[in-house]
């Protein structure tokens, strides 16, 4: 299967929506922009719910949009998953599930039913309807409709959006596993870049109605271009597997696959590949190694990018060996240390958040 | 049967035969209506409305003058049919069906409008054609307004006075309907009959809105 790919522009009196952009074969591309950013409308240009758009759009070597041709909605096999769920109130849970698994266009390669209700925990709701139904039960019948049809390709709203924080945790793991399931693209619109963290491969940052990165997240977090790296929401990710655990301290070790080494609390299965996610304002530097301390993670490494200045705060990218680590220090610290580009410096991580893959 | 109830029969026919006629083109109007954002929405909401504020007599009297034999339409429905438009059963009920037009096109359009485009675009992500998803999303989801639209249709239809009499006259057993028979009753101090007729209408009509209430008020609770 081919990668596929979409370069299109939607003009509206009030705003514009440009994007150019790659979407892989398989895995989870996160769209993701402050609210207003285009997101949402470049969502509904994907699925053919918007007018007037202009470019190209071709899914798997078959093309949706050019400039002789406008695939409607329902001929481009999508699953589209809306932000309120959007289920039919008429219909029982059941009745949702099959409205699309009945009008799916190619019967071949049907997706197991039982397997997916199973998946997404909503065999007891089946003879429900909507309004019986929970926010979080709502959205796993929304995905379940969505992907029941078939579709070649998954679009996903800012399901969560609507949740409150107990009910997205309630979620998450059923996107993780769909993540790990699936066999088809998906794209997934949010804000909130702790989901697209654990939920996403590549990512499409927003901004004002324009794509400014496309690429890996690992890259975009650390990338200028991509914006994220403000001293408001510093974040990198680092790609690991288990390699010992300590039993009597309740800890793992985690090998990056660059070559360096984390400790984090909880046993976990040796040789399991973890992400970890090192929030910039739990990293802080010293210029010597640091004696008697409490702080497990301690590697060396090299400032490479002062990345951001603001409010007395300055962020700093560190390259260690060839793992990035971003780090929030204050402006004083920055002073008194002479840190400075290519100064060697030793990371203190005081926390690490880990997520299984 | 007893001829007095004749009109009633009558009445019942070309309530009924309104009442389906303006659901089959009520509907499409309906939902051109909820949909458009055409700048002679208004226009045509205007014109949609206006056999509400009308006196039924200005009604007749044009009705009366375009089905007449000497108009185009009127003497084009001679040429097929040889019959006339006025005074005719086939008159009463093109007359009925202008007059009533407000009364279905009005709750169902509130009901396709209700409906929005939201769960339209659901149903097309989920490989619904246009007229597919018309059938299986928007009309159940519009079921109270097609409901309110053809009680509310066929109860109008039954009421109308003025227009019968000016389009359609009284011709026992073509254009004698209830209310018309009621009218001349009571010209000819036949208080008996009318009470007999009167008292079905009044009866029929509460139980007509009762249904329609008690119906509108479950499937409010379901949904």
């Amino acid at each position: 299967m081919s990668a596929s790919e979409c370069c299109i522009r939607l003009r509206r009196r009030s705003f514009c929506v440009e994007a150019d952009f790659v979407i892989p074969s398989r895995g989870v591309l996160g769209i993701f922009g402050h609210s207003g950013s285009g997101k949402t409308t470049l969502l509904r240009c994907l699925a053919g719910l918007e007018k007037d758009v202009q470019g190209v759009i071709r899914v798997n070597g078959e093309t949706w949009l050019d400039e002789n041709k406008i695939l409607s909605s329902q001929k481009r096999n999508i699953g589209y998953v809306f932000q309120e769920g959007r289920l039919f109130p008429h219909l029982t849970v059941k009745g949702n599930l099959e409205y699309g698994a009945q009008r799916n266009p190619e019967n071949s390669n049907v997706v197991d039913c039982s397997h997916l209700v199973e998946l997404l925990n909503i065999e007891h709701l089946l003879g429900r309807y909507s309004y019986q139904l929970s926010g979080g039960e709502k959205q796993r019948v929304a995905i379940g409709r969505a992907l029941l049809k078939n579709p070649r390709m998954l679009l996903l709203d800012e399901p969560l959006a609507s949740l409150d924080e107990g009910r997205k945790q309630e979620i998450l793991p059923y996107l993780e596993r769909l993540h790990e399931e699936l066999n088809i693209p998906a794209l997934y619109v949010s804000h909130n870049i702790e989901e697209m963290l654990r939920l996403c491969d590549d990512i499409l940052v927003m901004r004002q109605g324009k794509s400014v990165f496309n690429g890996n997240i690992c890259d975009a977090l650390v990338s200028p271009q991509s914006s994220l790296a403000t001293v408001n929401n510093a974040v990198v990710v680092l790609e690991g597997s288990v390699s010992k655990q300590e039993k009597e301290f309740n800890i793992s070790t985690i090998h990056t696959v660059n070559g360096n080494q984390f400790q984090v609390p909880g046993m976990m299965a040796i040789g399991k590949h973890v992400r970890l996610i090192i929030f910039a304002s739990d990293v802080s530097l010293a210029v010597n190694r640091a004696s008697g301390s409490s702080i497990l993670n301690i590697i060396k490494g090299r400032v490479s990018a002062v990345l951001d200045r603001k409010d007395g705060r300055v962020l700093l990218r560190i390259d260690c060996r060839r793992d990035i680590v971003l780090s929030l220090i204050s402006m004083k610290s920055f002073e008194l240390l002479q840190l400075d580009l290519d100064k060697e410096v030793y990371v203190q991580v005081k926390a690490v958040v880990t997520h299984g893959s | 049967m007893f001829p007095g109830l004749d009109p009633l029969l009558l009445t019942a026919k070309l309530a009924m035969l309104t009442t389906l006629i303006l659901l089959v083109i009520g509907t499409p109007a309906a939902w051109w209506l909820a949909n458009t954002s055409s700048r002679i929405k208004p226009v045509i909401e205007a014109v949609v409305a206006l056999p509400i504020v009308l006196p039924p007599t200005v009604l007749g009297f044009y009705l009366l003058v375009i089905m007449s034999p000497q108009s185009t339409i009127g003497s084009w429905w001679v040429d097929i049919t040889g019959q006339t438009l006025t005074f005719s059963f086939s008159g009463l009920v093109i007359a009925s069906v202008i007059y009533s037009l407000p009364f279905v096109v009005q709750p169902i359009q509130n009901a396709f409008e209700s409906v929005g485009r939201d769960m339209m675009e659901a149903a097309y992500t989920l490989g619904a054609k246009p007229l597919d998803a018309f059938f299986t999303v928007a009309v159940p989801l519009a079921k109270r307004g097609f409901l309110t639209g053809g009680i509310l249709g066929f109860a109008h239809t039954l009421g109308e006075f003025g227009v019968v009499l000016m389009v359609g006259g009284n011709i026992p057993g073509e254009t004698r309907v209830a209310s018309i028979a009621i009218y001349d009753h009571v010209e000819m101090l036949e208080y008996d009959q009318a009470h007999v007729l009167a008292a079905i209408l009044l009866a029929f009509a509460f139980g007509t809105m009762l249904f329609m209430y008690l119906l509108n008020h479950r499937l409010k609770v379901r949904s």
